[in-house]
C-alpha cells in the first residue's frame, strides 16, 4: 500500500541527507517498524507519507498513487497519525480531540458522537467518564489512549505512529503496547510505527526497518532481525540480549509436544513466551513442564530440548 | 512558607505604620478657600477624644491580632476585617472632622484628606492583602475582607457623609461636568483600545507567521513606549495640524492638532506594545505537538489558526488588551492638554490652581476607573479562557 | 582573568548623547530648524535655555530613579532575606498591583499629599519608579538555581557574600532591566511634573500646548523624546553586557 522509491530528503543546512535513497515496500495490514539512532531520518520518513515533509527526489506512493499527486489536506485526513507529544488540544474536550478528522470530513454529528464513543471503548477508557474531560484532566496514559483513538477515528487504512507510547512510564507502556496489539489484531492497519526503543519494535512489530544515517541497513521479520543481523551496526542494536530476545518472540503453543500424561512439576499457558518456559523450567528444575490451554487443562508439555530445537531451526 | 517567627511580622509592621501615620501626619487640612495653602490639623485638633479612641481601636485589634502567629483562617479574616475597619473608620472621621469644622471657617472653606489618613489607609490595605494570601482555600472570605471597605466607603459616599470632605464639594460643584468627562475618558480609552487591538493583534499574527519581521515590529512598538507621553501629543500635534489644513473635510470632522484626534493617536500607540507581545507569545505558547497533530490529521493553515492556535492564544491575548486598557484609562490624563478632554481636565485645572482637592477629583476617579476597568477585563479574560486551559490561569500576570 | 568592557553596545548612544549635547549648545541652532518648519511662528523658542530644562530633567529623573533603585532593591534583597520572608506575599503583591496602575494616575495622585515643586515631585515619581526595580530584583534573586545558592553556602560563604558575590551577579540582568523601565518612566512622567513647579522639559510642551505655539511644543518634544530614546539605549546596552556576564556565569 506505501511504497518508497528512492526517496532522497536532503535539508539545505546539513551535509548529508536526511534520508538517502530509500527504497521500500511497507506490506499491508500490518505493523512496519522504522527503527534506528537519533538522526537516522526514521520520523523523516514517516512524515513523508502524509507529506508534512516533501521529498527532495524519488516517489512515495500510496495505493500506487504518487502522495504528490493527491490533496494534501485529502490525504492526511485519510491516514491515522499519532505522535510522542500526543498533541491533544488543550482547549478541546476528550470528545473534541477524538472526534476532529470525523469533523474535518464533515460526518454528521450523531455519526460522529456514536464513533467517539465506540473508539474511547476501544481504547479502554470508559466513554461516560472521558468524554467530556479536557486534556489536562488525563494522566499520561490516558492521554495517549485518547491519541490512538484520535487517529483511528475515521476508520483510516493507514496509521502512522511517532513513538505514540514514549512519553509514559514503562508499565503503563507495557499495558499500552499490549493493547495496541489486540487492537491491530482486531483492525489489521497497514501501521507505520517509529520507534528507538529495540524491544518494542520486536514486541510490535510484524517488520522491522532499521535504519542509520538515512539509510535502510536491515528490513525483515523481527525475529531474522535477531537471528541474521545484516551487520554490526544491527547486532549492536539489537543488543547482546538477542538469544532471550528471539526466546520472547516464540510461543510455547508453536513448540509443545502432545503427551500422554498430565502428571507435571509446574505448567505453563500455551500462550506464553518461550523466555517464560525456560524460566519456569529452570526454576522447577524439571527437563519438562506441562502446558496448559486458557481454561487450565493441561493439552501437551515443552521441554529443554524443544527450547534448544528453537534455536537450530532455521527461520523461514 | 518560611520560617514561622513568634508574631505575625507583617500584621505588627503594618499596625504599629499606621498608628504611627495617625499620630505623625496631618489628619485633615483646612483652608479658608480652595487655592488657600491651609492648616495641618492633627488627629487630636481635628476630632473629639472619643473619635481619637475610635480612629486608634481597629490598628489595636489588628496588632493585638498579630502578636501570635496563628495561620488559621479565622485569625486571618478578623486581622482583614479589622484593617479594612481602620481604613473606613480613618476616612469616615475624615468626614465627621469636615462636617464639624467646615461651619466656623466661612464660606470658602474647605477640608481636605490629610497624608496621616492616605497613610492609614496604604497600611490597612497590607494587610488586608496579607490576609487574602491566607485565605487563599477560602475564596468567599477571601472576597469578603477584599470587598468591605470598598463597599464601606461606597456606602458612606451614597449617605452623604463624606460630603464635606474638599474632593466632594469640588465634585458637588462641577457634577455634570464631571460625568461627562468620565464618559469622554471611557470613549476615548476604548477607541483607542479598539483600534490598538486591531492593529496590535496584526501585527502579532504577522511577526509570528514571518519569523522575520519580528525584531523590526519590537523595536518599533518599543520606541513607541519608550517616547514620553507629553512628548508624543507634542510630536503629534504638527503633523495633524498641518494635516487638517491641508485637507479640510477633516478638519470638519474634528481633525486637527489639538483635540481628541492625537489623544485616541498617542493611546493607541502605547496600548500597542503589551498586545503585541502577547499576541505573538501567546500563539507561539500553543505546543508544537499540537500544531504538528492538526497539520498531520489534516486540517488547512487557516483551519489550523482559527481552531487551535487562535483559540489557544486568545486569553493571553485578551490578557494583554486588559493591561492595554488599564494604561489607556491613566494615560488619558494627556487628553487633559489637547483642549481638557477627559477626567484629567480636573487634574490640570488642580494643578494649576494648585488646589489639590481637584486634582484629586480627577486622579482617584482615573484610579477607581481603571481599576473598574481592570476587574471588568478580568472577568471577561476568564469567560474567553476555553475550561481545558482554566487550569494555566492563574499563572498569568 | 581581565575582561575589557565592552564598548560597542555603548557606541551608538554615547554618540547620540554627543549630538544631543552640542546641539544644546550651538547658537542658533533649534532656532533655524524650528524657524523654518514654522515660518508664520513668531515664537519658536521656550523663554527657559535648553541646557537649563535638560538639567532639570535629568536632576529630578537622577534624583527619582537612585531613590526608586535604592528603595526598590533594598526592600527586594530584605523579602528574600529568612528575616524579611514573612513580607514576601505581601511586598510581591503590592508591587504587582501597583504596577498595574498608570503612572500618570499614581503621580497626580501623589501630589496632592506631597505637594508642589521639585522635591515632592521626586518624591512623586519615586512612588511608582520603585515598582518595577523591586519586581525585578524579586523576580531576578528568585531566578538564581537554588543549588548555586547552596553551594555557596556549603564553600563557607557568609550570608553577605552569598548575596554580594552570587544572588546579585546572577540577578543583575533582570534587576538591570527594571531599573530602565522605572527610568524611562521617570523621563516620562516628570514631564507632567512641570505643572506641578518642578520645571524641566514637560514646561515647553504645556507652554507651548497652552499658548499655541506649536514650534515651543515641538521643542520641547523632540528634547524629551531624545532623551528619553538617549537613556534607554544606554541602559538597554548596560542590560546587554550584564545579560552576557550572567550568563557565563550561569555556564560557569
Amino acid at each position: 500500500m506505501i511504497s518508497f522509491e528512492h526517496v532522497t530528503k536532503r535539508y539545505e543546512v546539513a551535509e548529508r541527507p536526511a534520508v538517502d535513497d530509500l527504497t521500500i515496500d511497507v506490506p499491508d495490514a500490518m505493523v512496519t517498524i522504522l527503527i534506528g539512532p537519533s538522526g537516522s531520518g526514521k520520523s523523516t520518513t514517516m512524515r513523508m507519507v502524509n507529506r508534512l515533509i516533501e521529498p527532495t527526489s524519488g516517489v512515495v506512493r500510496l495505493g500506487g498513487a504518487d502522495v504528490r499527486d493527491l490533496d494534501v489536506e485529502d490525504l492526511r485526513r485519510g491516514i491515522g497519525y499519532a505522535i510522542q507529544g500526543v498533541g491533544l488540544f488543550p482547549h478541546w474536550t476528550v470528545h473534541e480531540n477524538v472526534g476532529v478528522v470525523p469533523w474535518l470530513l464533515k460526518w454528521p454529528q450523531p455519526k460522529i458522537d456514536a464513533r467517539v464513543r465506540d473508539l474511547l471503548d476501544l481504547v479502554g477508557l470508559e466513554p461516560d467518564v472521558y468524554d467530556g474531560k479536557y486534556p489536562d484532566e488525563l494522566s499520561g496514559g490516558e492521554a495517549q489512549r485518547v491519541g490512538v483513538a484520535r487517529a483511528l477515528a475515521a476508520d483510516p487504512p493507514v496509521l502512522l505512529m511517532d513513538e505514540p507510547f514514549g512519553a509514559v512510564d514503562p508499565l503503563t507502556r507495557d499495558r499500552l503496547q499490549a493493547e495496541f496489539t489486540k487492537i491491530q489484531q482486531a483492525l489489521r492497519k497497514t501501521v507505520v510505527f517509529v520507534t528507538h526503543d529495540i524491544d518494542e519494535a520486536l514486541k510490535l512489530g510484524d517488520r522491522i526497518a532499521i535504519m542509520r544515517e538515512g539509510r535502510l541497513v536491515q528490513f525483515d521479520k523481527p525475529e531474522c532481525v535477531i537471528a541474521y543481523p545484516a551487520d554490526d551496526f544491527v547486532s549492536d542494536f539489537v543488543g547482546s540480549e538477542r538469544a532471550l530476545k528471539r526466546l520472547s518472540l516464540a510461543r510455547v503453543a508453536g513448540v509443545a509436544s502432545e503427551t500422554a500424561t498430565n502428571d507435571w512439576a509446574a505448567s505453563v499457558p500455551r500462550s506464553a513466551t518461550l523466555r517464560e518456559a525456560l524460566a519456569r523450567i529452570l526454576e522447577t528444575g524439571e527437563r519438562e513442564i506441562g502446558v496448559s490451554d486458557e481454561s487450565g487443562n493441561i493439552i501437551g508439555s515443552v521441554g529443554l530440548e524443544d527450547v534448544f530445537a528453537h534455536f537450530e531451526r532455521p527461520v523461514e | 512558607m518560611a520560617r514561622r517567627s513568634g508574631v505575625h511580622k507583617v500584621g505588627v509592621a503594618a499596625g504599629a505604620f499606621g498608628l504611627l501615620a495617625a499620630c505623625a501626619l496631618p489628619f485633615v487640612v483646612l483652608r479658608s478657600s480652595r487655592i488657600d495653602s491651609g492648616v495641618d490639623l492633627w488627629v487630636w485638633q481635628a476630632l473629639p477624644p472619643w473619635a481619637v479612641v475610635v480612629l486608634a481601636v481597629p490598628w489595636l485589634v489588628v496588632i493585638a491580632l498579630s502578636l501570635r502567629d496563628r495561620r488559621d483562617r479565622v485569625f486571618a479574616a478578623a486581622r482583614g476585617l479589622a484593617a479594612s475597619a481602620a481604613i473606613v473608620v480613618a476616612l469616615g472621621l475624615a468626614g465627621f472632622a469636615a462636617s464639624h469644622l467646615l461651619p466656623g471657617a466661612g464660606t470658602f472653606a474647605r477640608v481636605s484628606v490629610g497624608g496621616s489618613v492616605w497613610v492609614m489607609a496604604f497600611f490597612g490595605y497590607v494587610v488586608v492583602l496579607s490576609a487574602r494570601r491566607e485565605l487563599e482555600g477560602a475564596p468567599v472570605l477571601a472576597w469578603s475582607i477584599s470587598l468591605a471597605a470598598p463597599v464601606l466607603i461606597i456606602v458612606m459616599l451614597v449617605t452623604g457623609w463624606l460630603d464635606d470632605l474638599g474632593v466632594m464639594v469640588e465634585y458637588e460643584n462641577q457634577k455634570e461636568r464631571f460625568w461627562e468627562q468620565a464618559a469622554v475618558t471611557l470613549l476615548v480609552a476604548a477607541s483607542a483600545i479598539v483600534i490598538a487591538a486591531f492593529i496590535g493583534v496584526g501585527l502579532g499574527l504577522l511577526a509570528y507567521l514571518r519569523r522575520r519581521t519580528d525584531r523590526a515590529i519590537f523595536t518599533a512598538v518599543n520606541i513607541f513606549q519608550t517616547v514620553p507621553g507629553l512628548a508624543m501629543i507634542g510630536l503629534l500635534i504638527g503633523p495633524l495640524a498641518a494635516l487638517a489644513n491641508a485637507v479640510p473635510e477633516l478638519r470638519a470632522l474634528g481633525i486637527g492638532g489639538l483635540g481628541w484626534a492625537p489623544l485616541i493617536i498617542a493611546l493607541t500607540l502605547y496600548a500597542l506594545l503589551p498586545i503585541v507581545r502577547n499576541s505573538f507569545e501567546g500563539l507561539r505558547s500553543v505546543s508544537p505537538a499540537a500544531k504538528d497533530a492538526g497539520r498531520g490529521m489534516g486540517m488547512s493553515r487557516a483551519q489550523l489558526m482559527r481552531r487551535i492556535e487562535l483559540p489557544i492564544a486568545r486569553p493571553v491575548i485578551f490578557s494583554g488588551i486588559r493591561t492595554s486598557s488599564v494604561q489607556a484609562v491613566g494615560n488619558s490624563i494627556l487628553g487633559a492638554f489637547l483642549g481638557g478632554i477627559g477626567l484629567g481636565f480636573f487634574v490640570l485645572q488642580g494643578m494649576s490652581a494648585q488646589s489639590t482637592d481637584l486634582i484629586l477629583l480627577g486622579s482617584i476617579s482615573i484610579v477607581i476607573m481603571a481599576l473598574v476597568v481592570d476587574g471588568v477585563m478580568r472577568l471577561v479574560e476568564h469567560v474567553l479562557t476555553p475550561k481545558g486551559l482554566r487550569s494555566k490561569e492563574a499563572n498569568r500576570p | 582573568m581581565t575582561r575589557t568592557w565592552p564598548w560597542r553596545p555603548f557606541l551608538a548612544p554615547t554618540i547620540a548623547a554627543i549630538v544631543y549635547g552640542a546641539s544644546l549648545f550651538v547658537p542658533g541652532l533649534w532656532e533655524a530648524v524650528l524657524g523654518a518648519l514654522f515660518p508664520d511662528e513668531v515664537r519658536v523658542l521656550y523663554h527657559a535655555p535648553m541646557p537649563l530644562l535638560v538639567w532639570q530633567t535629568l536632576l529630578i529623573v537622577a534624583a527619582s530613579s537612585a531613590l526608586s533603585i535604592g528603595i526598590g532593591m533594598g526592600l527586594g534583597v530584605f523579602v528574600t532575606r529568612p528575616f524579611g520572608a514573612d513580607f514576601f506575599d505581601v511586598v510581591t503583591d503590592l508591587s504587582n498591583l501597583g504596577q498595574t496602575f498608570p503612572p500618570i494616575a499614581v503621580f497626580t495622585l501623589a501630589v496632592p499629599l506631597l505637594g508642589f515643586g521639585f522635591r515632592p515631585t521626586v518624591f512623586a515619581l519615586t512612588i511608582y519608579g520603585v515598582l518595577p526595580v523591586l519586581h525585578n530584583t524579586i523576580a531576578g534573586i528568585g531566578s538564581v538555581p537554588p543549588a548555586i545558592v547552596e553551594s555557596a553556602r556549603g564553600m563557607g560563604f557568609t550570608p553577605g557574600q552569598t548575596l554580594r558575590k552570587v544572588e546579585l551577579p546572577l540577578a543583575s540582568a533582570v534587576i538591570i532591566a527594571g531599573i530602565r523601565v522605572s527610568v524611562v518612566i521617570n523621563v516620562s512622567t516628570s514631564t507632567i511634573g512641570a505643572i506641578a513647579g518642578a520645571g524641566g522639559l514637560g514646561a515647553p510642551i504645556i507652554s507651548g500646548l497652552a499658548n499655541s505655539d506649536p514650534a515651543v511644543t515641538l521643542q520641547g518634544a523632540l528634547l524629551t523624546t531624545a532623551l528619553a530614546l538617549i537613556l534607554d539605549g544606554y541602559l538597554g546596552a548596560v542590560q546587554h553586557v550584564a545579560e552576557g556576564r550572567s550568563a557565563q556565569l550561569d555556564a560557569a
